[in-house]
């Protein structure tokens, strides 16, 4: 976890978390970001395949390998 | 199929979800998922059972049945073919789930996450087992999933792709839990990892669950989130208001996480509504509560399971769905009513072999109440396992390093059978709680005098061995037993001074009772159960002003606990203050139905206010839970003779006192 908090002390925060609106997942949905948030993994299956999507729409390379391939390799 | 046989019952398990931290965020506006669940529902304590441990716990919610029937003990067990251990498994349950009972009936059934339920069941629905969520390698190494984690084995590629990785999150998900995260030290401070892994974990349990709701048919799911539980473990000693031992700056990082966490569930619970739809029966379930106040534990003791100190007797129930009552409070409600109100729900008779009653008292219009004895004997396919299951041992290895990390379970020693040893002697230990919380006193005593006698240095054995002796009256050995407790513990603590006290009490020193007591309150003067003893001493002496006192100030600390409202009850009994003892007795059962002196009190309050059939009512609910005891016995005779005209009840009374007398006389007798 250490490479992912980046944010500078004196960097502003997202809002906390009571702000967050849980009766607009149309909206959330729309406008996802590559950097996802907590709505959009509430939205369960279909907000983290749709986040995935995003990511990889703008570029992000998971480094997740190829689970089947490291299967089939290590048979 | 009837029309009772075509509902859906969604059950959703939110492990240590506690009324006191959510009903603030209620207020607040900040849950407004359940808020709908609550003002459409109903809602109330869902009393935890002894010893509170998760995973027997949630077999009990799932069987309607206590720890010595379901066969859930422990966190871990004994690993047969590796010859050491292994966290839980499935397959160790050793009567139906529910959900065995409704796929026999026709529903079919999907089941995420629940613990234990590893290897996947082999239901008529998907089956997600409680290894799935947790990622065991780092994101850049293959973290394939454990096989027999998902049921049916097609669908392993789905589910496989819907895990969440602790990296993949960002700031967008961390930074609402810890808004000042960059300001830690991760290379000192690790909680911020914790943290990442507890949000993945659940939102995996999550995904899989939304995509069955979305994709499958279905007219059971059951789904268990553990993340509160570890939200809680991890983060409530950071929870406002601040603990003095808690450094302010930890305090001020740390301090919305909890409150995040159950925010969290929330957002997660209104997808569900969302995709569950209107006519769906929702009950939201906890497995205990959570000690977040006061009442919080300054420190953990160093044993094993010790965590489960932090929490607190009371979960939460919810039901909301056709025909469930809206907007109401219901009361006495214990885990083991979960399974038996489900399948009342469907139509389905509980077995008279469950501890637990369907709740009633939730229905608009209670559905009828039909019983069979066993749903074990009934034949059919209902997706249990097959005999020769498989087991993953490097599954096992990681589901136990999360229960050390969690601190669950102590690391296991290198000498093997040293610790199969203590694996089986904890699962004993806890066999002989779940007796002692069923009031079969007689049950515990053969396994706490083998454990005490094998273990010695063990004072928890010791403790309960105590206890049960002072259960059945024998006295000599409780002082025997309190005495080498005494002898072990070299450091005057206010809990020793409470012991000798207690000890005092039991040999009918009132006087010497009270000064250790006192010399206890004035070092600790926050224990409930001190002030719970202060009163007990006061009222055999007779001092009711003072015990009713003494038990106030208990409530004091802690207005959930009916021990006290019962000692109350007592105490008005013995100063004629009838209706205050009917309102006492009626608060302790709220909160504990499953607890026979509180009907006693009741029903003697009731006899003497004239309420004869209310009065017999509770008597007989006396019985039910302790049908040894003598004097309810012959209460219920003189009742049904002289007050109610019912002379064959009586005789049949009459029968049961002369049949105990022979057994006393026999020397089977049993005290209660």
């Amino acid at each position: 976890m250490k490479d992912q908090i980046q944010t500078a002390p004196d960097q502003p925060v997202l809002p906390n978390i009571e702000t967050l609106s849980f009766d607009s997942y149309e909206s959330l949905y729309e406008s996802i970001t590559v950097d996802g948030s907590l709505g959009v993994l509430a939205l369960g299956a279909a907000g983290v395949m749709a986040w995935r999507r995003k990511r990889k729409e703008a570029g992000w390379q998971p480094p997740i390998p190829d689970i089947k391939k490291e299967e089939k390799s290590g048979e | 199929m009837n029309k009772a046989l075509k509902k859906k019952v969604l059950l959703i398990g939110w492990d240590a979800a506690d009324w006191k931290v959510v009903n603030p965020l209620l207020d607040a506006g900040c849950m407004p998922a359940l808020e709908s669940l609550v003002n459409q529902g109903v809602i109330g304590n869902l009393a935890t059972l002894d010893p509170p441990l998760s995973p027997m716990l949630w077999t009990s919610i799932a069987t309607g049945v206590h720890a010595d029937k379901h066969g859930i003990l422990n966190f871990t067990e004994p690993a047969p073919h590796k010859g050491g251990i292994r966290p839980v498994m499935g397959t160790s349950r050793k009567v139906k789930a529910v959900w065995n009972i409704l796929m026999q009936n026709g529903m079919k059934c999907h089941v995420v996450g629940w613990w234990p339920s590893h290897p996947a069941e082999p239901l008529n629905g998907i089956t997600i087992s409680n290894f799935y969520q947790r990622a065991h390698a780092p994101i850049d190494k293959p973290w394939p999933l454990f096989p027999g984690t998902v049921h049916p084995v097609e669908k392993m590629e789905i589910f496989d792709q819907l895990r969440i990785h602790p990296a993949e999150l960002t700031e967008a998900h961390l930074l609402p839990f810890v808004p000042d995260a960059a300001r830690i030290d991760q290379d000192k401070d690790h909680r911020l990892s914790a943290l990442a892994r507890i949000i993945a974990d659940c939102s995996t349990i999550h995904a899989a669950t939304t995509w069955i709701l979305e994709n499958e048919e279905w007219d059971f799911l059951a789904v268990y989130y553990d993340a509160i539980d570890h939200f809680s473990h991890g983060f409530m000693n950071f929870h406002p208001p601040r603990m003095k031992h808690i450094p302010r700056k930890l305090y001020e990082l740390y301090k919305q996480v909890v409150t995040g966490g159950y925010i969290y569930h929330d957002m997660m619970l209104a997808r569900l509504l969302q995709l569950a739809g209107e006519e769906v029966t929702v009950i939201l379930v906890s497995d205990h509560g959570f000690h977040s106040d006061h009442l919080r534990p300054r420190a953990i003791p160093k044993e094993p399971a010790g965590p489960a100190w932090q929490h607190r007797p009371y979960g939460i129930f919810v039901m909301k769905g056709p025909n469930v009552k809206k907007d109401e409070r219901i009361y006495g409600a214990r885990l083991l009513d979960v399974a038996p109100t489900i399948l009342n729900l469907y139509g389905l008779p509980a077995g008279k072999d469950m501890d637990g009653k369907p709740l009633v008292q939730a229905f608009e219009e209670p559905p009828p109440l039909n019983f069979i004895p066993s749903w074990e004997s009934v034949t059919g396919e209902c997706g249990r396992y097959p005999d020769n299951v498989l087991r993953d041992p490097y599954a096992e290895q990681e589901a136990m390093e999360q229960l050390i990390a969690l601190g669950y379970v102590e690391k296991p020693d290198e000498n093997v059978e040293k610790t199969l040893k203590r694996t089986s002697n904890e699962s004993r230990f806890f066999l002989a709680r779940v007796h002692i919380n069923k009031n079969q006193y007689q049950n515990a005593l053969p396994i706490l005098e083998s454990l005490y006698q094998e273990n010695q240095k063990e004072t928890r054995y010791a403790f309960q061995l105590a206890k049960c002796y002072y259960a059945t009256r024998d006295i000599e050995k409780c002082r025997e037993t309190t005495e080498s407790i005494l002898k072990k513990t070299k450091k005057e603590t206010p809990q020793l001074q409470l012991l000798r006290g207690s000890l005092a009490l039991i040999e009918k020193q009132y006087e010497k009772a009270l000064e250790y007591l006192i010399k206890a309150e004035s070092a600790e003067p926050r224990l409930p159960t001190l002030h719970q003893q202060i009163g007990q001493t006061y009222f055999r002496m007779c001092h009711f002003p003072d015990a009713e006192r003494a038990f106030k100030k208990a409530l004091e600390i802690d207005p959930d606990n009916a021990v006290s409202y019962d000692g109350l009850a007592r105490v008005y009994l013995r100063m004629r203050r009838n209706e205050e003892a009917v309102s006492a007795a009626l608060h302790a059962i709220g909160l504990l139905y499953y607890y026979p002196s509180a009907h006693y009190q009741l029903g003697m309050a009731l006899a003497r206010l004239g309420q004869y059939k209310r009065a017999a009512e509770a008597f007989e609910v006396v019985l039910a839970m302790a049908p040894g005891l003598k004097k309810a016995h012959r209460i219920l005779k003189q009742l049904y003779t002289r007050r109610l005209s019912q002379p064959e009840k009586a005789d049949q009374h009459a029968q049961i006192l002369e049949m105990l007398r022979k057994q006393r006389n026999q020397g089977k007798g049993e005290m209660v």
